[in-house]
């Protein structure tokens, strides 16, 4: 199990650092996913772990209800950042973080 | 013919239709359907006056209320108007002189693009003075009251591109304020004591009252009755001032004389400026109480004529010259209403009236011909040239230097009789008042036939000038006005049918006079007899003064008033610098507190401070926290992650406690 929880722990830092480190908006949107996934494979694991002590009859955890319910958001959330990056490429010619610094106070 | 009363609101209301229809449409109906929408108004009103006047004959006042306007626990007014013999007079007199006004005006404003408007203020103005004699209580007259002031205001300024008539407009709507504060005090003082402001209300709680009784409630408790009464009685007639334009407040007139002149003939001299004699007459009842006020009341009117007298003797400006004259003739008709005849001084009011407006409207007609010159030195020798104005004119100023046998001698002389009546009986301010009175008449004949002879008579000053034609609506006017001048004195007298004291004594309260009038008969004493001697005298010494001055010794006059009598002429020129005093006491400290207040107040402390403070602090406070916003995406992720890192490592460490 715990082999289980360190590809979890791997995926979810691997988005992380692509999300912090990486300038195109593409990969951080990929990124993004990998985290997503990462937490996904916990949530499964966990209820799988915690199922195993439960007695006969009684409830069992419904963690992996959670991960399809992640799965729908990632799939809406994909669906609006591309649709962004998409025209953001349109108006701005570039998906390059370093470029989009209009915020700047 | 059917009773009036349920029709008696379309007197003030046909005006204000006409007002409506030239104020909406003004610029695109033409001139003369303008003069003729805005002389319908007066005209219907005149007809139904006239209408108010054989019913009132016939022994019915005509009376209505026509709404219940304000309503509360324990004050009510309604819209209530009520013609008695008074009224009717006033009625007659507003309608009929503003209706050959109105026929005037149209000849004098026909070139001006303004037409339109001028004549829906003019009908705005009759509306409201007409409002002001109807209403049957305090509040309902102050409206009328107020409204005249603000079509005054309108009228003055009517030239409003030059600045000169727009100050001017703006002076008398602000010294005619001072006085309608006095106005509103008055009337407050007469609704706490009585709890009504109904003239029928007020004259029957006061009729009878004991006037030595203490007042129980209210601000006034503990005084008697009467000292209330005298702080009211003062108030009112302190707000008589300012619409009558008597010391303190007559400032405002001669400036009004910016407006054009068929305004000045109808506004500043025959209707609104009585407006305060006619309410002095309107309240006898409760004057015929105040012997005291009533006293000071014929001092202010006597110094208030004499004073404008004397400065009319320098005035070169044709119309300046008949606007002190008018405050000059108010002063005496608040004499005349002060010695509780009310009838003189009413009577006073209806030939001045008449002669008046038919000195305006002949000093327009000059001043029209000779393309806006006001200056009487300029114009010299128009007898010959304005034939018939000059006629006309010449009666009316035969009728306001008081020569015997015109308007103005007889109502005068009523006057002078009753005043002498009081001086002889009652002495003390009466007799001061007495003597300024004939000084005044004299002064009156003298400044009258200065300023005809430096019209008319003499040489011309300019021998190349061609004076422009009079239109026929003028001359009309001045024809109709002439003949009551010249005739509606002693007629309005001395003809029973049409007796003014007969017709109005029914509207009187009987006061101090009254019993004066039956001792003088138990002594023989006649004051009509005595004072038509010295006012006689003393026109008589005016008129020869003036013409033997001005007719034969100018030369000498010039080197006078050059020589000895420089300081003299410097002071009266300068109108003993009232105007200056009111400025540097009133005016400047007023006006430099409040730039004061705009400049401390206003910009530093609530712009500078609490408009522009908050606005600063957000500038200030943005400027530091926008320094947290670097812009740069992946700065702003690391944060989140950082953050997250933190949280999730308090929640470790908290749990690993728990």
């Amino acid at each position: 199990m715990s082999a289980y929880l360190v590809l979890s722990a791997a995926l979810f830092a691997i988005g992380t650092y692509g999300v912090l480190a990486r300038r195109n908006l593409i990969i951080v949107l990929m990124s993004l996913e990998l985290m997503l996934n990462g937490v996904n494979i916990a949530l499964v694991v966990f209820t799988l772990g915690h199922s195993a002590g439960v007695a006969e009859g009684a409830a069992l955890p419904h963690g992996h209800v959670f991960v399809l319910v992640v799965m729908a958001v990632a799939a809406a959330e994909v669906a609006v950042g591309l649709a962004i990056v998409i025209s953001l490429f349109r108006t701005r010619r570039t998906v390059d973080l370093n470029d989009l610094q209009s915020l700047n106070g | 013919m059917p009773p009036l009363d349920p029709i008696l609101w379309l007197i003030p209301v046909l005006p204000l239709i006409g007002f409506l229809i030239n104020g909406f449409g003004a610029g695109r109906i033409p001139g003369p359907a303008v003069a003729a929408i805005g002389l319908l108004g007066p005209l219907g009103a005149f007809v139904l006056s006239v209408m108010a006047l054989l019913a009132l004959a016939g022994g019915v006042e005509p009376a209505g209320v026509y709404f219940s306007w304000i309503q509360t626990a324990d004050f009510s007014v309604g819209f209530g108007l009520h013609i008695d013999q008074l009224t009717a007079v006033m009625l007659l007199v507003i309608t009929g002189v503003g209706s050959s006004i109105h026929l005037y005006s149209y000849g004098y404003m026909s070139d001006d693009p303004g037409i339109g408007r001028f004549f829906a203020y003019l009908n705005l103005f009759m509306c409201a003075m007409l409002l002001l004699v109807l209403g049957d209580n305090l509040l309902l007259m102050f409206v009328g009251w107020e409204g005249v002031g603000l079509c005054s205001y309108l009228l003055i300024g009517f030239w409003y591109e030059d600045l000169e008539n727009a100050d001017a407009g703006r002076k008398a709507f602000i010294v005619n304020r001072v006085g309608d504060l006095f106005f509103l005090l008055g009337m407050f003082t007469l609704f706490s004591l009585v709890g009504s402001i109904e003239f029928a209300a007020l004259a029957d709680a006061l009729g009878h009252a004991d006037l030595q009784s203490e007042v129980q409630n209210g601000p006034f408790a503990g005084y008697t009755l009467q000292r209330a009464l005298q702080f009211a009685g003062i108030c009112l007639f302190l707000g008589a001032t300012g619409k009558s334009a008597q010391i303190p407040l007559y400032t405002w007139l001669p400036d009004a004389m910016a407006g054009p002149t068929p305004v000045s003939a109808l506004i500043h001299a025959a209707t609104m400026v009585t407006a305060g004699v006619y309410m002095i007459a309107r309240l006898d009842f409760m004057f015929v109480h105040l012997p005291t006020v009533m006293a000071i009341i014929g001092l202010v009117a006597a110094m208030t004529a004499t004073m404008a007298g004397l400065f009319a003797l320098v005035q070169n400006d044709i119309k300046k010259i008949l606007a002190y004259s008018t405050i000059s003739q108010l002063g005496y008709m608040f004499a005349g209403v002060a010695t509780t005849v009310f009838f003189a001084g009413v009577f006073h009011l209806v030939t001045h009236a008449f002669f008046k407006a038919l000195l305006f409207l002949g000093a327009g007609a000059v001043i029209h011909s000779l393309e806006g010159e006001q200056d009487i030195r300029k114009m010299g020798g128009l007898r010959k040239d304005m034939k018939l104005v000059f006629v006309l004119f010449t009666i009316g100023s035969f009728a306001l230097a008081g020569l015997p046998g015109l308007a103005g001698f007889f109502s005068k002389d009523e006057i002078l009789a009753s005043v002498l009546l009081l001086a002889t009986y009652e002495g003390g301010m009466w007799g001061v008042t007495w003597w300024l009175l004939v000084f005044t008449a004299a002064l009156t004949a003298f400044y009258t036939m200065r300023m005809l002879i430096l019209t008319f008579f003499g040489p011309p000053a300019d021998p190349h000038r061609h004076p422009h034609h009079v239109h026929w609506t003028m001359t009309t006017a001045l024809v109709f006005l002439a003949i009551l001048s010249a005739f509606a004195g002693g007629a309005l007298l001395h003809i029973d049918l049409i007796s003014l004291e007969h017709f109005t004594e029914p509207a009187w309260s009987h006061g101090i006079a009254h019993t004066l009038h039956e001792t003088a008969h138990h002594d023989h004493f006649d004051a009509h007899w005595v004072a038509l001697l010295y006012s006689v005298g003393a026109v008589g010494i005016g008129v020869v003064g003036a013409i033997g001055v001005y007719g034969f010794s100018r030369k000498q006059l010039a080197d006078f008033v050059e020589g000895p009598g420089a300081q003299l002429h410097w002071l009266l020129e300068n109108k003993f610098f009232v105007d200056e005093a009111y400025d540097y006491l009133f005016v400047q400290p007023v006006s430099k507190g409040a730039y004061k207040l705009w400049e401390k107040v206003d910009r530093k402390w609530i712009d500078g401070r609490m408009v522009e403070g908050p606005a600063k602090v957000t500038y200030w406070a943005s400027g530091w926290l926008q320094k947290l916003q670097p812009g740069v995406v992946n700065a702003a992720t690391s944060a989140v992650a950082a953050g997250s890192v933190v949280v999730l490592a308090y929640l470790f460490i908290s749990g690993m406690g728990g």
